[in-house]
């Protein structure tokens, strides 16, 4: 499983962090960024996408999209 | 330009509720920002931000900047006034939208859920018929009181449905939110308007703690139900802070939405051929409310004050400043949006700054944008153009909102 934050979207709310603090890291411009190599699971992913408050984050899974 | 800012007798600029300040807030911002996008106000005692860059930097900056308005500069300010009016100190000071983290972050994320993008859009339907139900009345009406008739009530309905608080009570609330909001959105003291602000938040206090209580015996799937379970769960909300959350969503689930709606007929009043380009493509109804959000939003400001020192847009800032960022004036810089005193309703990209950024951006949002995305959908569905009657635009002096007095408008179909 991946995900993707578009910066397009993202305002540095902050709550992918919570909801999969392994998962999110924020840039210098406050923005979140996925990390890949981090400590995650697939649930706390899909639950970053779903509380996204501004649906910034994608999340895929063998090049399929599930959120 | 720099003709036109030689002629300025600097002191104007000081005056952020100055005749010009409230009522041409464009021009006024414009003209702080050409002295300096972080301005030094000697009046207010702080920093004004009103480049585009500085206030984004400043609204993501919340590691140094607070948002505690209970503490530091702000909180000198309030501490004779909250020893004397209680309740509304009391209940303002447990608004999660003015505490810094972790405790913010803990209550956003226990009502973050139902603000979604994903789960408003579940009652798109009910606000699209509620509107229709508003819309329909105005029809052939002649002069309409816009703001009594569609603009407060649409957003009191749908965040009252939401909230899980009977609408019945819907007039006392627009007192007690007028009461209140001129609390919030105007600083300095004045015992008249705390006086009142103390008697309307003791007040909305007594119409909700029955309706919370009754949420534990009688659970709906609303907001309140799902906040007094947290607090059964024993997850730190205490009867008092559900209280002062619904308090804070009530107003803040109004007022805002109101004057958004109010605001962007002006602005297509002015422009009235984005007005017929909506009319013959509803689905430009979403880039036409990020548009009416930037043109011409209901928030012009929000105060920070900083933690430590640190350095914007070449200013060394220190510990214990106040700051004010302008969202409304950097919604109108050259340096975030080409030819921005033009309301354009496909503008692209459009990175609109009326709900701030970072973590205390505007939780209800999405549920602002759905509303105003089906109320501008409805309106020009039904009606082909509209005249405002107003001789002119008043706007009520505040530092924090962009809020007009009223608006009459006539709706024509044809």
């Amino acid at each position: 499983m991946s995900a993707r934050v578009s910066h397009d979207r993202c305002v540095g709310i902050g709550m992918c962090a919570l909801s999969c603090p392994g998962g999110f890291e924020f840039d210098d411009a406050g923005l979140s960024v996925f990390q890949p190599a981090g400590t995650w699971t697939s649930a706390e992913l899909l639950e970053a996408a779903d509380s996204c408050p501004t649906s910034a984050i994608d999340v895929f899974s063998n090049g399929g999209k599930l959120r | 330009m720099t003709d036109t800012i030689a002629h300025l007798d600097r002191s104007d600029l000081d005056d952020l509720l100055s005749h010009d300040a409230v009522n041409d807030p464009v021009t006024y911002y414009d003209n702080v920002r050409a002295v300096d996008p972080v301005y030094w106000n000697k009046r207010w005692n702080g920093w004004i931000l009103t480049g585009y860059p500085e206030v984004v930097a400043a609204y993501r900056d919340h590691a140094r900047l607070s948002s505690d308005r209970f503490a530091g500069p702000f909180g000198e300010d309030l501490s004779a006034a909250s020893s004397q009016y209680q309740n509304l100190f009391g209940f303002l000071s447990k608004f999660f939208v003015w505490k810094d983290q972790p405790y913010h972050a803990r209550v956003r994320s226990l009502v973050n859920k139902a603000f979604t993008p994903r789960s408003v859009e579940v009652i798109r339907p009910q606000v699209a018929e509620l509107i229709q139900s508003l819309v329909k009345p105005m029809i052939g009406a002649g002069e309409v009181d816009f703001i009594a008739q569609f603009a407060f009530t649409l957003p009191v309905i749908v965040i009252a449905e939401y909230l899980g608080v009977p609408e019945d009570g819907r007039e006392r609330m627009r007192r007690w939110a007028e009461d209140l909001g001129a609390v919030i959105f105007v600083s300095g003291h004045d015992e008249d308007r705390m006086a009142k602000g103390e008697a309307a938040m003791t007040e909305l206090v007594e119409f909700l703690r029955p309706i919370v209580r009754d949420k534990r015996t009688n659970p709906r799937s609303d907001l309140l139900t799902g906040m007094v379970r947290a607090e059964e769960r024993g997850d730190f909300l205490s009867e008092d802070e559900v209280i002062a959350n619904a308090v804070l969503m009530v107003f803040a689930g109004h007022e805002t939405t109101m004057n958004l709606l109010a605001n962007s007929m002006v602005a297509f009043s002015r422009f009235p051929q984005e007005w017929q380009r909506l009319r013959e493509d509803p689905s430009l109804a979403a880039s036409a409310t990020e548009e009416a959000l930037r043109y011409d939003g209901p928030i012009r400001a929000m105060a920070r004050w900083a933690k430590e020192p640190l350095e914007i847009g070449g200013h060394q800032i220190a510990q214990g400043d106040r700051m004010l960022l302008v969202q409304y004036a950097a919604n109108h810089d050259p340096a975030g949006f080409a030819d921005p005193e033009k309301f354009d309703i496909t503008r692209s990209p459009n990175r609109q700054l009326t709900f701030g950024q970072g973590i205390h951006t505007c939780l209800g949002a999405p549920l602002a944008r759905l509303e105003a995305q089906e109320a501008f959908k409805a309106l020009t569905a039904e009606f082909a153009r509209f005249d405002i009657t107003e001789t002119t635009l008043s706007y009520v002096p505040t530092v924090v909102s962009r809020s007009l007095r009223q608006l009459h408008i006539t709706f024509h179909t044809s």
